[in-house]
């Protein structure tokens, strides 16, 4: 069997509405190069099909910044970490509602409050927090996100209340390669605030980073579970190795094998929001619009958490360029 | 034409046949949603029949303005009035630094270019053949030339001054090139590329997509270029100037560029697939696709009379596409 014809009699079981296996999601990692492009024109057909010409946009809002007790080896805001990034304490009620009311104007269809830390067990910040939230709302007609890190029940509770539709909460890697990235605590816990979540009907914003380390199957294993926890919205980050953290000099992934990796989980995930978030244009430069024709349908605008984004203009003007259309509130 | 259809074209070339006009004609149906498939195709096809090197070719104007002609795209005829440059012929020592800065550049070819209906009876002849002849002397560069009609005997004395490629655009079909130039005929462009190949020179020949043809004009004018057997296409995509015939013109869909650059390539697997100029206005940042759909070439650098991107910007995005800038295609 030449290779692109398994692409083809893959995409056209998953047309038909079916699964693919493990793998067989494996088997789509060994294609040669000259076949990638195939692959992706096979997602963009499966993104069309389950998913639409919609593209979900959502901006996030760093709103506590730094000073993390965890030692996530991508991450910036680490304790662990030397870099120069900005350390705040929880921004005030007030310049959180700016920033929601800035992404609106940048046409974000949805914006995510995102605090630094472990989560918010026992922290003073969350009612603050669920309070900015409630206010958002009567200010905006965003649809609301957050990501607080872990939740007890009692956390997913009250932000139901105040109406979060969607909690964000990464597994980062597969859970044979999350000890590699982080050991001050468990991808079980993960897995739990995101079970807690789903549990208490809010949809489920998970994903992780590529381009850590990781083996190919690796990615595919993460795939799998966030199939399997029936996430709603998978943001995909490739590692833009940030100064000062522990994977500072790792290096890039070809910009064809992250094409590629979009395009798989597209497959593995046919009806879910498979999202561009960070390092897209660090990794990608002038492949980012391709994204879009290889299985994407969402993506982070405007500005990251640490690193700057390509610019909400950039990115609306690539979606109109493609002849696809911004979910709207 | 579904995707099936895109299948079973691109095996058939593939297997090294060549593709019928019947058959490119419904390539031009294929849905938008089914482009990614069929560009992907093309860039399969490009692989086998012309590797992974993509040509960098850049351009030295050499005289500028003041053209004869009518061509309704052209930002350098006298019956438009635009804000183009006029200059004379450069002298060699200004055209030698322009095609050294070229090649600072990165590229491995230059294209000499001159403004007017052609060299008959043009006293510059001369010294524009000593330029090459001094160009080709103190630079490493291919030089190509691009010079309008030239005859049989001007076609042999370039070739004989090291010019191994001339350029000489067919610019559109036969059947809709009356809508762009009524000053001279098509015919008198076939017998330049004619002559040039009488001389031995290979051809860069190609033209202009988003003028108002139609989808059948560009699967004529590609069919064109097929029997001529040029070496290498350059496609320019209109950049309606102000000024000109055609300034009001709407830009082409950047998804519809892409679908004919492919369905060149299937229509021209062997050959350089050249975007040109307009690709930056037209296709914003799609460029990055145009890679993977077909394309082996680039005109890098400014065009004759607006600028382009800056040539490393084009060097990245060629590698991030896993292809290699290189003129080795030819050698």
């Amino acid at each position: 069997m030449i290779n692109y014809d398994l692409i083809f009699s893959l995409g056209k079981k998953i047309l038909q509405g079916n699964d693919i296996t493990f793998d067989e999601a494996m088997a789509l990692t060994e294609i040669e190069e000259t076949d990638i492009p195939i692959l992706l024109g096979v997602a963009n057909k499966i993104r069309e099909k389950f998913t639409g010409s919609y593209v979900d946009t959502c901006q996030i809002l760093n709103a506590r910044s730094g000073g993390c007790s965890e030692n996530c080896k991508f991450c910036a805001q680490s304790v662990h970490h030397d870099v120069n990034v900005d350390v705040y304490p929880l921004m005030s009620e007030d310049d959180i509602i700016k920033a929601a009311q800035r992404a609106e104007a940048d046409h974000a269809y949805r914006f995510c409050v995102v605090t630094a830390g472990c989560g918010m067990e026992g922290d003073a910040d969350f009612a603050k927090i669920a309070t900015a939230i409630k206010r958002i709302g009567n200010e905006t007609s965003l649809q609301r996100c957050c990501s607080l890190g872990t939740l007890q029940e009692d956390h997913v509770n009250t932000l139901k209340l105040v109406g979060i539709t969607r909690y964000h909460h990464n597994l980062e890697t597969s859970e044979s390669y999350f000890k590699e990235i982080c050991t001050s605590h468990t991808y079980q816990e993960r897995v739990d605030t995101i079970k807690r979540v789903k549990a208490a009907g809010l949809e489920v914003c998970s994903g992780g980073i590529i381009g850590m380390g990781e083996t190919w199957r690796q990615r595919i294993e993460l795939a799998f579970t966030l199939k399997e926890l029936n996430v709603d919205s998978i943001p995909i980050n490739v590692l833009n190795p940030v100064k000062g953290t522990a994977l500072e000099h790792q290096e890039k992934l070809p910009p064809m094998e992250i094409l590629q990796t979009f395009a798989i989980f597209r497959l593995i995930l046919p009806n879910k929001i498979i999202r561009y978030a960070g390092g897209r244009e660090h990794n990608l430069g002038e492949l980012v619009p391709l994204g879009f024709l290889s299985g994407v349908n969402g993506m982070l605008i405007g500005n990251y958490l640490t690193t700057e984004g390509r610019g909400a203009s950039k990115d609306l003007q690539t979606v109109a360029n493609l002849g696809l259309k911004l979910l709207e509130n | 034409m579904d995707y099936r259809g895109i299948i079973a074209l691109g095996e058939y070339i593939l297997q090294g046949n060549q593709i019928n006009y019947e058959d490119s004609l419904r390539l031009t149906q294929v849905t938008t949603e089914d482009v990614p498939l069929l560009a992907a195709f093309a860039n399969k096809i490009r692989q086998q029949f012309a590797g992974n090197g993509v040509d960098m070719c850049g351009l030295v104007s050499a005289r500028s303005g003041m053209c004869s002609e009518d061509c309704k795209f052209c930002a350098q005829s006298v019956y438009h009035s635009t804000t183009a440059p006029v200059y004379e012929l450069r002298n060699a020592e200004e055209i030698i630094i322009a095609a050294q800065k070229a090649q600072q550049d990165g590229a491995k070819r230059i294209s000499l270019v001159t403004s007017g209906k052609g060299m008959d009876n043009d006293p510059d002849f001369e010294n524009i053949v000593e330029a090459i002849k001094a160009t080709i002397r103190k630079t490493t560069l291919k030089v190509c030339a691009n010079l309008g009609t030239i005859t049989l005997p001007q076609a042999r004395i370039l070739a004989t001054s090291g010019i191994k490629r001339y350029a000489h655009n067919l610019e559109t079909s036969k059947n809709f090139y009356p809508s762009v130039c009524t000053t001279h005929s098509y015919e008198e462009r076939l017998a330049t590329i004619q002559a040039a190949k009488t001389a031995g020179m290979e051809l860069c020949t190609g033209g202009i997509i988003g003028m108002g043809e139609s989808w059948q004009d560009r699967i004529d004018f590609a069919f064109a270029l097929r029997e001529l057997d040029v070496t290498s296409i350059p496609i320019n995509i209109l950049n309606p100037i102000k000024g000109t015939a055609f300034e009001d013109i709407a830009p082409t869909a950047p998804l519809d560029i892409i679908k004919a650059f492919a369905i060149f390539r299937f229509i021209l697997p062997t050959k350089i697939i050249r975007p040109a100029g307009g690709r930056e206005l037209n296709l914003r940042d799609m460029q990055g696709q145009l890679m993977l759909s077909g394309a082996n070439g680039l005109i890098i650098g400014n065009y004759l009379t607006f600028s382009g991107r800056d040539a490393a910007a084009d060097f990245k995005m060629v590698r991030d596409a896993g292809l290699i800038p290189t003129d080795y295609i030819t050698d």
